[in-house]
């Protein structure tokens, strides 16, 4: 058993003829968690599972609940949500890439300074918009908790201007160091390129397992390990093309420039005379589900709400699931980190 | 100065606001395990983030940190007061026996806490540089205290001082809370329940509350 180093959260990896990464962390258990209480605490509750992908999870309760209770933010409200979802994406890449910059170079001092530039302005404006920048807390049922005029966005495209102004500086840097290798062969699923979408995927198909003695459980889509994140999301809806295993980060690259562009457009679409949140609705019976492309992949919410408006049952599919199969084919730690594993999240979901 | 981070258990969130305040800081050798593999000595200064198990082996890693931490920090709500585990319950899949989370003075005596969801690098600033440069923080005696409590919340902060009626009415409270869990209902705070995740901030920045904790455990 050997600890591994620069990934989020705390894991070993197994080298006795196999290859296994197994997390270790404890399993706080959120779905036990949020048994009982009301939806406005577990949308507060289930950010918190994740340090560096907070927002997903938030949108991803959210889209579940308004599922639930047959309801739509408005355009506004999506459009931000969308937007705050995309800047906890560019926040979540360059976290892993303060991680992963040993592996790609000698020196680092000048990538990981250009790495914290742009993070620091992307934290303003996630804070700015969405309340704070780790566990944003404007992100409710029914749209965005924040009025928003013209002021505001402005100031908001200046600072992400400025972030992609930085960024394109580290991005020119780093893809010379990415070595290009064999295209592999594996399947992949997606949802979305920026947002996600419940109807995408087959989700009766989903099948959840456990995993050797680690604190996670791993999942496949019908009899296949599929990837998720951002190679799988580039490859169905961009055709992608970068072989091997540092085609990983650059697809992180990509996706964080693709980022850029579609927050600028949605900045322009927002209307500000227009409402970010849904005015008036109550809790509900029904049951509801939520599929987000978080920064790691194909994030699943599933819940059912009683009659009293409480949670009866609450289930969460992570990405990294999905991705623990496919780190072990990799074999190497190297292959691990280029996958990115979460593993705060990774502990949180049960057997069906 | 040597600072070395562990997280034993937490989102890691708290994790990468300390990468990003300790780039900052000058004269400070910062050990993460986020940043590279790390042996633990005998250090200066232990920050650990995240609450602890009781029913893992995290409790014999924690009393570990502290015979080998001349000075050891709770960060975070978590491992200061407990913060969102004090909901946690236990029960779940693959691990149903992990039921019990305690911030980590359950366990160990800790010297400084420093609660927040996640605390803001600007908090951390001060509190390093009196170790640094001496320059005494007004924060640190508040951070002792903190370190004696194993709870503290939006609960504690109606029952202790709106309701005893000291409040003041500044709103400090109500701009300091992270989750948009209290609100000024007659000129007073009040607490809405159910957003509350008993992470402290609000009753740490309290010019009341600060001082009956003080008072309390310092005094």
């Amino acid at each position: 058993m050997k600890e591994v180093a620069r990934i989020g959260g705390e894991a070993k990896i197994i080298k006795d003829g196999n290859f296994l990464f197994i997390p270790t962390a404890p399993v706080r258990g959120f779905e036990k968690m949020v048994e009982g209480k009301s939806p406005i605490f577990v949308i507060e509750a289930v950010m918190r599972i994740c340090g560096i992908c907070h927002a997903a999870h938030a949108i991803a309760a959210c889209e579940a609940f308004e599922h639930a209770f047959g309801i739509y933010p408005p355009r506004n409200g999506l459009l931000m949500r969308e937007a705050i979802g995309l800047l906890n994406r560019i926040q979540s890449h360059l976290l892993h890439n303060i991680m992963i910059l040993p592996d790609l170079t000698k020196n680092t001092d000048d990538a990981l300074n250009l790495t914290l530039e742009t993070l620091e302005r992307i934290n303003k404006i996630i804070a700015d918009l969405a309340g704070a920048p780790t566990h944003p807390n404007k992100l409710v049922i029914g749209g965005i908790a924040k009025d928003i005029n013209e002021k505001i966005l402005d100031r908001n495209i200046e600072w992400l201007k400025e972030a992609e102004k930085i960024f394109n500086e580290l991005r020119e840097m780093e893809i010379n160091w990415l070595k290009k290798g064999e295209e592999t062969q594996q399947k992949y699923m997606a949802t979305h390129l920026f947002y996600g979408d419940r109807y995408a995927i087959d989700l009766d198909k989903i099948k959840i397992q456990p995993y050797e003695k680690s604190s996670a459980m791993i999942a496949m889509y019908g009899n296949d390990f599929v990837e998720v994140g951002p190679r799988a999301r580039l490859k169905i809806y961009r055709n992608f093309s970068f072989g091997g295993i540092y085609g990983l980060q650059m697809a992180r690259i990509e996706e964080i420039k693709l980022a850029f562009l579609r927050i600028k457009e949605i900045f322009e679409e927002i209307d500000v005379e227009e409402p970010l949140r849904t005015e008036g609705f109550f809790f509900r019976k029904g049951k509801g589900i939520g599929v987000y492309e978080a920064p790691r992949g194909t994030l699943i919410h599933k819940v059912v709400v009683n009659e009293e408006g409480r949670v009866e049952e609450y289930k969460i599919i992570v990405p990294t699931m999905f991705n623990i199969p496919l780190m072990n084919k990799t074999g190497d730690e190297l292959g691990v980190r280029m996958y990115d594993p979460c593993i705060p999240c990774a502990t949180h979901e049960m057997i069906k | 100065m040597r600072i070395t981070h562990v997280d034993i258990g937490g989102c890691e969130g708290c994790s990468f606001v300390l990468i990003r305040a300790m780039k900052k800081l000058q004269g400070i050798e910062f050990k993460s395990r986020l940043l590279g593999k790390f042996e633990i000595e005998n250090e200066e200064m232990i920050i650990v983030s995240g609450a602890v198990c009781l029913n893992s082996e995290k409790v014999d890693v924690l009393k570990e940190l502290r015979e080998k931490a001349k000075i050891l920090v709770a960060f975070g709500s978590c491992a200061s007061v407990g913060g969102i585990t004090r909901y946690c319950r236990g029960g779940q899949e693959p691990k149903p026996e992990h039921m019990t989370f305690q911030p980590i003075n359950a366990v160990v005596d800790v010297d400084y806490a420093i609660p927040g969801c996640p605390p803001s690098p600007r908090m951390l600033k001060p509190f390093i540089d009196s170790f640094v440069s001496g320059k005494q923080s007004n924060y640190m005696q508040i951070f002792k205290a903190v370190a004696k409590v194993k709870k503290l919340s939006g609960f504690d902060l109606i029952d202790d001082v709106v309701l005893q009626n000291i409040c003041i009415g500044c709103g400090a409270c109500i701009l300091s809370c992270p989750n948009g869990a209290l609100q000024m209902v007659g000129g007073k705070p009040d607490l809405i329940v159910e957003k509350c995740i008993r992470c402290g901030t609000c009753y740490v920045r309290c010019p009341r509350a600060s001082q009956i904790l003080v008072r309390r455990y310092i005094k």
